[in-house]
């Protein structure tokens, strides 16, 4: 499972190409394509199709909300728009955190929960590290950006499933990835660009998302972060005109015809929204040398007092394996703090 | 034990090429190079 990859692990138990596709791809999860992915990934397949990615209720910020609720039940107190810029240390121990408005909060224990490269590198800073960790977290390759298109459509979408594919193969996505993603390029076919990527129709699950007769969808592409002839703000529109037409010729035949709502996430977005750097929402990559003890530790070895969570820390990125991370760093903290 | 120690380069050296041998797809040596080419980095990724 560590010594081979996730295309290798799902081609023992499948042979069709519909199925390995819809197999395969969840090694962009982990921010690269299936033959480059750690074998052990592959149990996010299995995952995606049990269907426990997908919140009842209320779509994805359901989860967040859920967690809000639950931190202030037990008396915790959430403040909003509230922009931590800098990790409050002294002889290598967290002591608080210092916001945009020159607030600063001290505290017992830091948890970070953003890209464990901002936290380091941005939030704590190279003098305050030792060298060797330093190297280290410059060292850690960023998983690919996935670019959000949120589209609102006027009638039912001719769609089976909550999850749909604009791929076709494992073998495509792997080639999209050295001869196109690495050089700044977006996939083409027959001259025309292709936004390869994942349909999600959250109002299939919660029609409430929606109002009646109308329906949501989402479009999480994979595209670079550093593109080569143009940039994204400049290109969004454009982007957003490509994909619709790719989701036309593979899933859904006159898309462009409903929508009455569109509007997207670019990867500088957000970097900008969320401080993921290069738009990695799935944080760190997940090849064999990101996993495990290489991967940032949700107790920092460095810092003492300070902990870490989400995509870039243990085990990983996507949302169950987030969740995994966060009941990790819960249980440390309880650990540590009883 | 001196002949052992003989042995263990031998060791090394048959299974990489057994592993060369059965891993021989465009995909595997894209593997093997993100390997080799991360492994120096690693040991500092211990402390992170």
């Amino acid at each position: 499972m560590f010594a081979t990859t996730h295309q290798k692990i799902i081609a023992k138990y499948f042979s069709n190409d519909d199925v390995l596709a819809s197999m395969a791809f969840q090694s962009f999860y982990a921010g690269m394509p299936p033959d480059m992915c750690a074998g052990l990934y592959a149990i996010a397949g299995l995952v995606e199709h049990t269907g426990i990615h997908y919140p009842k209720n209320g779509g994805m910020i359901g989860i967040p909300d859920g967690i809000r609720k639950a931190f202030e039940e037990l008396g915790g107190e959430v403040r909003l728009g509230a922009r931590v810029t800098h990790i409050i240390t002294e002889s290598r121990q967290a002591k608080g955190v210092l916001l945009s408005d020159g607030e600063e909060i001290m505290a017992g224990n830091v948890v970070g929960a953003i890209n464990a490269k901002k936290v380091y590198m941005e939030m704590i800073g190279r003098g305050n590290l030792p060298w060797h960790v330093w190297r280290g977290i410059d060292s850690m390759e960023l998983s690919m950006p996935c670019p959000m298109i949120y589209l609102g459509v006027d009638y039912e979408p001719p769609l089976n499933a909550h999850h749909t594919l604009t791929l076709t193969s494992p073998e495509v996505m792997n080639d999209y990835w050295s001869k196109n993603y690495l050089k700044g390029r977006l996939y083409v076919v027959d001259g025309k660009p292709e936004i390869m990527g994942l349909v999600s129709w959250a109002s299939k699950i919660d029609p409430s998302l929606a109002p009646d007769g109308k329906h949501v969808l989402t479009h999480m592409g994979l595209a670079p972060y550093d593109l080569a002839t143009t940039d994204w703000d400049s290109y969004k529109e454009q982007y957003i005109d490509e994909a619709v037409a790719t989701i036309e010729k593979y899933i859904i035949p006159d898309l462009g015809k409903h929508i009455v709502f569109r509007d997207m996430a670019t990867p500088r977005d957000l970097e900008r929204m969320l401080l993921h750097p290069g738009g990695a929402v799935y944080g760190i990559q997940t090849d064999l040398s990101h996993m495990a003890m290489f991967r940032p530790a949700n107790r920092s070895k460095s810092i003492e007092n300070l902990y870490l969570a989400g995509a870039s820390t243990h085990p990983g990125g996507g949302v169950c394996t987030v969740i995994a991370g966060g009941i990790i760093t819960a249980g440390l903290l309880v650990d540590d703090n009883s | 034990m001196k002949s052992s120690k003989g042995l263990l380069p031998l060791v090394l050296i048959a299974m990489a090429g057994w592993w060369l041998s059965t891993h021989r797809t465009a995909s595997d040596w894209r593997y093997l190079k993100l390997l080799v080419t991360q492994l120096p980095k690693m040991p500092f990724r211990y402390f992170v």
